[in-house]
């Protein structure tokens, strides 16, 4: 049968006109949709921002539904499922962003979150830290301090104290011009045992903000877990100073510079009181826990000590002596014994003893 | 099967570039066709529109619909696959542009007012329609057109359900009833040429989206088994009732035919009323029920609610397919099975959106009974391999089911209604071997049913015949044995009083095998059969005879050559 050419050009005329009308109703459509998608994803994150992550699932889903391409809408929605408790599907959500974007960073943050709420801190770990190393769009290095700091907390809350210190030194030194968040690492520093550090980072910051009475009080913390009570008395009148109801510190700190019986300063005589003062406070420390193992005997030892009379003068020795009976019975004490009001005090002290 | 003389099969280079060009215009134009309904339903449905929208929309669509229907495109009413199988079978692939333009136009309004129907089959009959006009165009004879209508059907499905693979099968196991078709390889040509238009136009989106389903438990295949048995039930229970609203709706004088859809719109307003999500094709919401996220009560009642909604508007004579209604069905289905059993076992079985998947396939698998299309069309619209055993125990339960309570398969049913008698699977598979078409005589007049019962005697004695054909070649009154003549007294002296009124008579059709002559020949005890017409069994094309059969089989040729040798 021999082609027609009016035919053939009139099929391929359909085939053109068919072709753009497909493209205009397609453009079209993916406007329409994203407008409505857009819409869906504004609503749900208002509600997640005004604590309804139930109603923000299904604005969000809705925007999901309608522009599956959109990552961030995912994301949104693993989100709001996380807030609202449907851990699976938050699962199930991320899963799939995870497998097309393994590096996408605010996706690993949310599946560090899911651990989290899964009980998995461990795998969290691992999640934070692709997220600290993903891609994340605009100003990377903000959000990469954000979720160091997430992990940095996450970390305190385990009492995972020497990987929380690994994650703070780096977080030190990205955030030195950021005071919100070197003033939460010092704070961290404090948590994970570190004083020294989180010393250097109020200085820091009080360096960098001479009247913020938040870094004086926590200077005056770190100074008073490393033992410096004449600095953390400083740091506490300065915050004092500065409008911070640091009222009640400064008196520990002051108690405590009365108490320290370490100065080389301080005469034999001096000491000795202390270490007596030290002695009548554990005891009654101890009284405070009659069920503590051993309390009878050694609150009979230490009453016996005190009310023994001495002869002669006192020496290093007796003073030595009295700290050491006080420290036994510090460390006797058992848990759950009921706080006794110089016990802050007596417990700084005992540590300082301890080092 | 025509009874004209067929001319050669077109060259086969015409046929691939004609594939190739069906392929193309199809997806363009069901692309279109999806697009527009899309578009038109947002404009109808805006977000946070009136409720009033729901009952006065699908009213006011129906109705319009309803009169382009009776005045202008009386062909585009239904699903549009019984219409391809008739124009397939009985109008040597004859669908005209019209019909086509009216599909279009009527299932756009239609599904975009909110008429609980698909736009599956609608495509199909666009597809096919196309590829009819085109094959026409370029001179091709009626028996070239003819494997054109797959090929158009397999395009259309391809881009309705961006399922290629499934489209193939479905062209292949439900238009034309054989695997094994030599259209094959231009229905995949077709199909992937249609299927490449979709994506460069709408991207790689699969239908559903689905996530990643897993066996949890061995236990697993017994909750999936009762589901292929609910979806099963529910299956029959939507063929019969549909079936039973289009009986009535049949019989009413033709005069209300135009107002006819508004009883489907009217309902189906009702319903969407109270539930929205009962409105249109619905694929929104079964998106949502395979995600899992659902409440046990509203998929129960959608389920029933489209149990309800599909059939009157299907009954009721509105454009529109029952593809997508049997999918969203078995979503909903399955999303309860599985909500109930996970309830009860939740450490043995995965979440109820897995069973919605497997439900969508057992309901589309005992609705149209396709079982192999309904697996691979579920596989490739959700890319989820896993779930493909469950998937197949429940689509073949859920079919066996739908085989037993309900014999006739629905398009075969909707057309008897319609009195045209499409071939089943089983009778294709006698359409093997030589047809009726190839020896049956097309000259010989019936016997007029005012003729005297001597004379009758006479000429069925003179043909040597002991039945013959009464009536005229247009109404066929039946068929009269010379054993009921020599029987009958007196009053009766005409032909007319012999044969009764409307009453069935034995038959064939042209395209039936010999065998199947011969069959029927001996159960009704006559050596000549009327030839009639697939669309109506009171239209004769002529008569087949026991010596021309025997003749065609050699039988005649070897009792005489036995004779001589004797």
């Amino acid at each position: 049968m021999p082609p027609r050419i009016g035919l053939i050009a009139s099929v391929l005329a359909s085939a053109a006109a068919l072709w753009t009308a497909d493209l205009f109703l397609a453009r079209t459509e993916r406007a329409e949709v994203r407008a409505e998608a857009r819409h869906a994803a504004e609503q749900g994150g208002q509600l997640l921002a005004s604590g309804h992550p139930a109603e923000a699932v299904e604005a969000l889903r809705k925007a999901q539904a309608l522009d599956r391409g959109n990552t961030g809408y995912a994301l949104q929605l693993a989100e709001a499922l996380l807030a609202a408790g449907k851990l699976d599907e938050a699962g199930t959500t991320l899963a799939a962003v995870l497998e097309a974007s393994p590096n996408d960073g605010r996706a690993n943050l949310l599946e560090a979150r899911l651990m989290v709420r899964r009980g998995e801190p461990n795998q969290a770990e691992a999640y934070y830290h692709r997220a600290i190393f993903g891609i994340w769009p605009g100003n990377s290095q903000v959000q990469r301090i954000r979720v160091r700091l997430e992990l940095a907390n996450l970390l305190a809350s385990i009492k995972s104290n020497q990987e929380l210190i690994a994650e703070l030194i780096p977080l030190e030194d990205e955030a030195r011009r950021d005071p919100a968040v070197l003033g939460q690492v010092a704070h961290l520093y404090a948590a994970a045992g570190a004083p020294d550090r989180a010393v250097a980072a109020y200085r820091a910051l009080i360096r960098q903000d001479p009247g913020d009475a938040r870094n004086y009080a926590g200077l005056g913390e770190a100074e008073l877990a490393l033992g410096n009570y004449r600095e953390a008395q400083s740091a506490f009148q300065n915050a004092v100073r500065r409008g911070a109801d640091a009222g009640p510190r400064l008196e520990l700190a002051a108690r405590l510079l009365n108490l320290d019986p370490t100065p080389r300063s301080l005469t034999t005589a001096a000491k000795f009181a202390r270490a007596t003062e030290i002695l009548e406070m554990a005891r009654d420390a101890l009284a405070r826990c009659p069920a503590a193992p051993g309390a009878p005997k050694l609150l009979a030892g230490a009453d016996a000590a005190l009310a023994a009379k001495i002869r002669g003068p006192v020496t290093n020795e007796m003073a030595e002596a009295r700290l050491a009976a006080a420290q036994t019975l510090w460390e006797s004490r058992g848990p759950g014994c009921p706080a006794g009001p110089g016990d802050e005090a007596l417990s700084l002290i005992m540590k300082k003893l301890a080092e | 099967m025509s009874p004209e003389p067929s001319r050669p099969p077109a060259n086969r280079n015409l046929t691939v570039l004609l594939s190739l060009t069906i392929g193309v215009l199809v997806g363009l134009v069901v692309v279109a066709f999806i697009l527009l309904t899309g578009r038109l339903a947002a404009r109808m449905y805006p977000a946070g529109g009136s409720p009033w929208r729901r009952l006065l929309i699908p009213l006011a669509g129906s109705l319009g619909t309803g009169v382009l229907l009776s005045r202008y495109f009386p062909n585009a009413r239904g699903s549009g696959i019984p219409q391809t199988k008739f124009a397939l079978f009985i109008n040597n692939g004859y669908i005209s542009l019209k019909t086509v333009v009216g599909k279009f136009i009527c299932c756009s309004a239609s599904l975009a007012s909110g008429i609980a129907l698909g736009r599956e089959g609608p495509s199909v009959q666009i597809g096919a329609g196309i590829a009819s006009v085109l094959g026409r165009r370029f001179g091709l004879s009626p028996e070239q057109v003819k494997p054109l209508v797959p090929v158009g059907c397999s395009a259309a499905l391809a881009a309705a359900f961006n399922t290629p693979i499934a489209a193939v099968l479905f062209s292949l196991e439900e238009i034309l009833g054989d695997m094994h078709a030599p259209v094959l390889g231009t229905t995949v040509i077709a199909s992937a040429a249609s299927w490449m238009v979709l994506h460069l136009i709408l991207g790689d989106q699969p239908l559903f989206h689905t996530p990643a389903y897993q066996l949890v438990h061995p236990a697993e295949f017994g909750v999936y088994a009762i589901l292929g048995v609910a979806g099963g039930l529910a299956s029959v229970w939507f063929v019969k009732l549909l079936l039973a609203i289009r009986k009535i709706f049949l019989t009413l004088p033709k005069r209300t035919q135009w107002a006819q859809p508004a009883v489907g719109g009217l309902a189906v307003g009702v319903m969407g009323w109270f539930m929205p999500q009962v409105l249109g094709v619905g694929y929104d919401f079964v998106d949502i029920v395979l995600g899992g996220d659902f409440v046990l009560k509203t998929v129960l009642a959608l389920a029933i609610l489209k149990l309800i909604a599909t059939p009157v508007c299907y009954g009721t004579g509105n454009a529109g397919g029952i593809f997508g209604p049997s999918l969203f069905i078995g979503a909903m289905v399955g999303g309860a099975v599985g909500s109930v059993a996970h309830t009860l076992f939740p450490g043995l079985t995965a979440g109820p959106g897995a069973y919605a998947l497997v439900g969508m396939g057992a309901c589309f698998a005992g609705i149209v009974r396709t079982p192999m299309t309904s697996v691979i069309m579920i596989f490739e619209m959700t890319r989820d391999y896993s779930i493909i055993v469950p998937l197949m125990i429940a689509n073949m339960i859920a079919f066996i089911i739908s085989q037993k309570l309900q014999e006739e398969p629905i398009y075969e049913a909707l057309a008897l209604q319609e009195g045209v008698f499409l071939p089943t699977g089983e009778s294709r598979d006698e359409l093997a071997g030589v047809r009726v078409a190839q020896i049956m005589r097309t000259g010989p007049e019936p016997l007029p049913p005012d003729l005297d019962l001597a004379t009758a005697i006479h000429r069925l004695e003179e043909m040597g015949r002991n039945a013959w054909p009464v009536g005229d070649t247009r109404h066929l009154s039946g068929v009269v044995a010379l054993r009921d003549l020599h029987e009958a007294k007196a009053p009766r002296s005409h032909l007319a009083d012999v044969i009764a009124g409307e009453a069935a008579f034995p038959y064939v059709h042209p395209d039936h095998p010999l065998s199947l002559a011969l069959e029927r020949m001996g159960s009704a005890g006559v050596d000549t059969l009327p030839v009639v017409s697939r669309a109506n069994i009171r239209q004769s094309y002529g008569v087949v005879t026991l010596p021309d059969i025997l003749a065609a089989y050699g039988v005649e040729k070897a009792a005489r050559d036995g004779t001589h040798a004797s």
